[in-house]
């Protein structure tokens, strides 16, 4: 399989996604991608990284949303391939309407870096395959702007759709105070698109890849794809 | 006291580098709109108890010049209404 990582101009996850990867995906290819050469004839994965792409002018995402760059991700998407975006590439995918939603900066007006837990909403994607609903996955989160906002319809229409892929929790896989680093709307940290290939999350899986320094879970959601890259499971 | 708002409209001073600016217009390009500059500034909308406008005015103005504005950097215009 191959996976490739977009790399924009204030990217800075990028290079922590491809050790990930390659971890998570033995024998796939990956490769990071300068956005402005982005060539994804034969991508499996894409992957947008964290960052500040194009500085977070205007909002976050909002520019990187409608990069040339974007069109080549939309159409990957359109053909079925999967897409995964972390933070900053959450926040390019809703900017690009291929998520809903939108973001604000948190509650807290902290940018807020540590580790949270998340409990696995649906198993009905690619990402999510390995998992069950009701497990719960630690990982990193470092954002400024991580409020994620949907209406109350569009909330409903995408619990309706099985499009909430993980929710912000307390440890016990729980909710209550101080599960939701960022006042998302009903602790939402990840949603799918529609059929699942398309997540994107606030926490960082790639940032959680390695048991040597106690964080693992992020592995959970990135080797889940090869089975379905390979075939396994389409 | 009357309450009155106050708009304030902060733009980077003429000739100070706005990469902000530089990045949108790129994007407008890219999408096919012809746009030579781009300015991106901060509208502040600012309510104030104050017993006239000229007192609310006055206000604002400190506030601009303590925290609001860095006058290295940028300019400001400024409109009051109600009262």
């Amino acid at each position: 399989m191959r996976a490739d990582i977009v790399v924009f101009p204030g990217s800075n996850c990028d290079r922590d996604a491809e050790i990930a990867l390659r971890a998570a995906l033995p024998g796939a290819e990956v490769h990071r991608q300068w956005h402005a050469e982005l060539d994804l004839a034969g991508t499996d994965l894409c992957f947008l990284p964290g960052g500040f792409a194009h500085g977070d002018y205007l909002r976050a995402g909002a520019l990187a949303a409608r990069s040339p760059a974007l069109r080549e991700v939309r159409r990957l998407a359109e053909r079925g391939a999967l897409v995964l975006g972390v933070c900053n590439g959450f926040q390019v995918l809703v900017e690009a309407g291929i998520l809903p939603g939108a973001f604000q900066a948190n509650t807290s007006q902290h940018f807020v870096c540590r580790d949270v837990h998340v409990r696995v909403e649906t198993d009905r994607s690619p990402f999510l395959h390995d998992l069950a609903a009701g497990d719960v996955l630690c990982l990193p989160v470092a954002h400024g702007e991580g409020n994620f906002r949907l209406t109350a319809d569009e909330y409903e229409r995408l619990k309706g759709e099985d499009r909430i892929a993980l929710r912000y929790c307390l440890p016990d896989g729980g909710d209550g105070p101080g599960a939701n680093p960022n006042g998302s709307v009903m602790g939402v940290a990840g949603v799918l698109a529609q059929g699942g290939r398309v997540l994107g999350m606030m926490p960082h899986p790639e940032r959680a890849a390695w048991p040597e320094v106690g964080r693992a879970d992020g592995m959970r959601i990135l080797a889940a794809v090869q089975a379905f890259a390979e075939g396994g499971c389409r | 006291m009357p309450e009155f708002r106050a708009e304030l409209r902060v733009r980077l001073r003429e000739g100070v580098l706005d990469p902000a600016g530089q990045a949108v217009a790129g994007s407008l390009r890219d999408l096919g709109f012809t746009a030579t500059s781009v300015g991106v500034g901060k509208l502040l909308l600012v309510t104030l108890d104050a017993p006239s406008r000229e007192a609310a005015e006055g206000e604002v103005r400190r506030m601009a010049q303590e925290i609001l504005v860095n006058p290295v950097l940028e300019d400001y215009d400024l409109e009051i209404s109600g009262g």
